[in-house]
């Protein structure tokens, strides 16, 4: 048989190769199928042959696979799971909504960043027949996540996964034994406070300096006060903004990140300015290398014992295996403050009252179905399966999310009983301070603009440069202030940044 | 020029009615190599051409809605007036010129051994060689978040015990500098070895036996023979690792972020900052030409460099 190929069929066969990708590359895709199903009971294998692709932290989806795999197998869903770490899930989904590409059917998405991607129209808003679906009880579902961070400009994008507050942690056997209070009392002329711990920064200042430099969990090694998280590209940005909010967040005030009026930063404030000289000063009641450690490196040293408090969000770490310090913790609101800085009129004012200014910090990670995804009802039935009421409350009281529901910070008998067996000083103290921080009316909501990842580049540049030493706090909080103002300018002014601003606080 | 007939191939049928296309044996070639030139026009030539276009533009991913407008040399005038530009370029030039040419000295010294070695060369070729197969980021992970940990790291408790004072490895500027280099080291070296162990490994005996004869020295030989023989491996693998440790980015993620403050931030990580995840891309693309003129006035003063050298050593 003749196998060679004449010109002629070469150039036939080529062209009508490139006619063809080139009418293949001219068809529109295919729209996304029109969601019907979703509010569907599933029953039989209805997505039999579906495919749906997650991206989330491998917490999320991973460490739970046992809870939904039961699902998966009735309905037929295949799942492929993308995990990633914190940083790398945010990474990848920014740049796929910067470049609106697909990156998964179901995606979680950090509250922060959710004006760039829901307000992108990068994922669907979710359907009438979710929000009307009894399996979800969205009543229970906590206001402030409900009204606010689930919600964009109006529309619920997030199905309602996990829910972040910053607060305060310590370990309450330390201030319950007897000689660590009479010699704090004697050194500092009050009384170490077990069930609430320090109330103000001024408090643990005194807190921290007290309990470093000594063995007192007897490992033989020196202990430290406090570890918070202050590495650069990693979690600094909410590490500084805890340590911020007493001063920064006058109750009189709507704006915090930005005067709401003008649209200046706020960030190089003389609250901020201060807030970072003494954090910086407070190392050497920390971990040495504390500067470099990012949450990870908090909850390690937190749960082997080498620190007395740290600030963050998942308080139950404390309670799981790994952790040495199951049924010794304690948890808070924030430290306050009684001076807070009133950025309106410049001037410093001192509060006979504790002025307290809880934080939610990030909000917490939602799940969204993306707005290409070609299997939307699969997608919105798994959501919705994930973060129902019933199996939400499942995964946050065996650990793996933060509460996010009412149901979840009103009975402490499922932290107790449950299996993560909390104890119930630590899941009484716990929800104290989760109902605390929510309800509290000078709440600091978190920053929610288009183009937040370079806002917090530059706050967590700034604050590395002034705990390495390479500028002032003043002059690398100034310096943020500068890149904050180019970076507003960059995203079509104050004007329109204040209009995203202002709808995320209410204003 | 000679003509083709395409049909010239098959006998014409009795009564039907054809065209003859003729062309060119040079047209012909350029038919066979269009689909690779599509392809390089597409995936290099567009590329480079894009994000030079945008970089004349005030393009922000984020900035919804807005017309994206020219803007001349305004994005290359903020790159170039930008401190933090400028501090990201002095930190990425301080990596090339200091973690490269201790991978070449270290990958020469093992290589020369490893030449030499009469036993146990393939295990240790193998074991030199194990770094390159890990993945950075596990490099990062086990050397620097583990053994380099400043509180329960396992060198400062030897160097405690031993005496020393406890070393800030990362928290540091001045050492987490040091550290990203060590890391790099680690790593790369190995790259450096290979190269080198090829290519000693080839070189003529002829020389050698000659120089032997002639009373030579060993360290005559290497300094006359084997230097010079190396010149163009030398030349190549300090090319390649010089290139690539410009474009140095996962390293200093996954250990510093950049930081503490801006100390370890290398050009790219902030292209991809600002330009990627940040939404910048006019800013990003100015910044990443600003990278590629770097890098290719690194590639012409080292090749007019090694030149020179392997002339001089030869004369």
């Amino acid at each position: 048989m003749n196998t060679r190929m004449s010109r002629r069929d070469f150039l036939r066969f080529s062209g009508g190769a490139a006619g063809m990708a080139l009418l293949a590359a001219c068809t529109p895709p295919a729209p996304p199928a029109e969601s019907s199903a979703a509010s569907q009971a599933p029953t039989g294998k209805i997505f039999e042959g579906q495919t749906l692709t997650v991206a989330g932290m491998s917490w999320m989806w991973d460490a739970t696979k046992p809870m939904y795999e039961e699902f998966l197998a009735e309905t037929g869903i295949k799942l492929e799971v993308a995990a990633f770490g914190q940083q790398e899930i945010e990474d990848k989904l920014m740049q796929a909504v910067a470049t609106d590409t697909y990156l998964a059917d179901l995606i979680a998405v950090l509250s922060n960043d959710s004006a760039d991607v829901w307000g992108s129209g990068f994922c669907a808003p979710v359907p009438q027949e979710i929000l009307d679906d009894p399996e979800m009880v969205w009543d229970d579902v906590l206001p402030i996540y409900r009204e606010k961070v689930l919600d964009y400009q109006g529309q619920i994008f997030g199905m309602p996964f996990d829910g972040d507050t910053h607060h305060l942690m310590f370990l309450h056997t330390l201030l319950d034994d007897p000689d660590n209070q009479s010699k704090f009392k004697a050194k500092y002329g009050y009384d170490l406070d077990p069930d609430r711990g320090p109330k103000t920064w001024v408090e643990h200042r005194n807190y921290a300096e007290f309990f470093t430099g000594w063995d007192w969990n007897g490992d033989g090694e020196p202990d430290y006060g406090f570890a918070h998280m202050m590495k650069r590209g990693d979690t600094a940005f909410w590490g500084f903004v805890s340590r911020s909010c007493a001063y920064a967040k006058h109750p009189d005030d709507p704006g915090f990140f930005f005067d709401v009026d003008t649209g200046a930063p706020r960030i190089n404030t003389p609250a901020f300015v201060r807030a970072l000289t003494e954090w910086k000063e407070e190392l050497q009641w920390g971990p040495p290398g504390m500067a470099s450690y990012g949450w990870g490196e908090v909850i390690q040293a937190s749960q082997a014992l080498k620190v007395a408090m740290n600030i963050g969000w998942d308080g139950t770490v404390m309670a799981t295996e790994a952790s040495q310090g199951k049924g010794k913790a304690s948890f808070s609101v924030l430290p306050g403050s009684n001076d807070v800085y009133n950025a309106k009129s410049g001037a410093w004012e001192t509060h006979d009252q504790i002025n307290y200014a809880p934080y939610l910090a990030a909000g917490g990670w939602q799940i969204s179905v993306a707005a290409k995804s070609q299997s939307p009802d699969a997608a919105w039935a798994l959501s919705k399966h994930f973060t129902n009421k019933e199996w939400g409350n499942r995964f946050c009281f065996e650990g793996y999310r933060n509460p996010i529901r009412v149901s979840e910070v009103t009975d402490i008998k499922p932290w107790v009983e449950g299996k993560l067996k909390f104890g119930e000083r630590s899941a009484t103290t716990y929800v104290r301070a989760l109902n605390e921080t929510m309800s509290h009316p000078n709440l600091v909501l978190d920053l929610r603009v288009p183009g937040w990842t370079q806002y917090r580049d530059a706050v967590e540049l700034a604050v590395s440069r002034a705990l390495a030493d390479e500028a002032s706090p003043e002059q690398s909080l100034n310096d943020c202030a500068d890149a904050w103002t180019q970076i507003t300018d960059r995203l079509g002014g104050p004007e329109k940044q204040m209009e995203q601003y202002k709808d995320f606080l209410g204003v | 020029m000679r003509q083709t007939t395409l049909v010239e191939a098959r006998p014409a049928k009795v009564g039907q009615s054809r065209r003859r296309l003729e062309i060119s044996d040079v047209t012909f070639k350029w038919i066979l190599l269009l689909p690779a030139v599509l392809a390089v026009i597409a995936l290099l030539i567009f590329p480079f051409l894009f994000t030079l276009g945008v970089s004349f533009t005030d393009w922000h991913l984020f900035n919804r809605g807005a017309p994206i407008n020219f803007v001349g040399f305004k994005m290359w005038a903020s790159v170039l007036s930008s401190k933090y530009i400028h501090t990201t370029t002095l930190n990425t030039l301080g990596f090339v010129a200091t973690a490269v040419p201790i991978e070449f000295g270290l990958g020469l010294l093992v290589a020369l051994a490893l030449n030499e070695a009469t036993r146990g060369r393939s295990f240790f070729r193998v074991f030199f060689l194990m770094p390159l197969m890990i993945s950075p980021i596990a490099v990062v992970f086990i050397i620097g978040r583990l053994m380099l940990h400043e509180d329960i790291g396992a060198v400062n408790a030897i160097l405690m015990k031993l005496g020393f004072e406890r070393v800030m490895w990362l928290s540091d500027p001045m050492t987490a500098r040091f550290t990203i280099i060590l890391v790099d080291v680690w790593q790369s070296t190995a790259f450096m070895i290979l190269m080198f162990l090829a290519a000693l490994q080839s070189l003529p005996q002829e020389p050698y036996e000659a120089a032997i004869v002639d009373g030579s020295t060993a360290l005559q030989r290497f300094r006359y023979i084997t230097l010079p023989l190396l010149g163009p491996v030398a030349l190549t693998a300090t090319l390649i690792r010089g290139l690539d440790a410009f474009k140095v980015i996962d390293i200093i993620y996954a250990l510093t972020g950049g930081g503490p403050g801006q100390a370890t931030e290398s050009v790219t990580l902030t292209v991809y900052r600002t330009g990627v995840k940040g939404g910048d891309i006019a800013f990003g693309s100015a910044a990443a030409y600003l990278l590629l003129i770097l890098m290719a006035l690194f590639a012409f003063l080292l090749m007019l460099a090694m030149r020179r050298w392997v002339r001089r050593t030869t004369d």
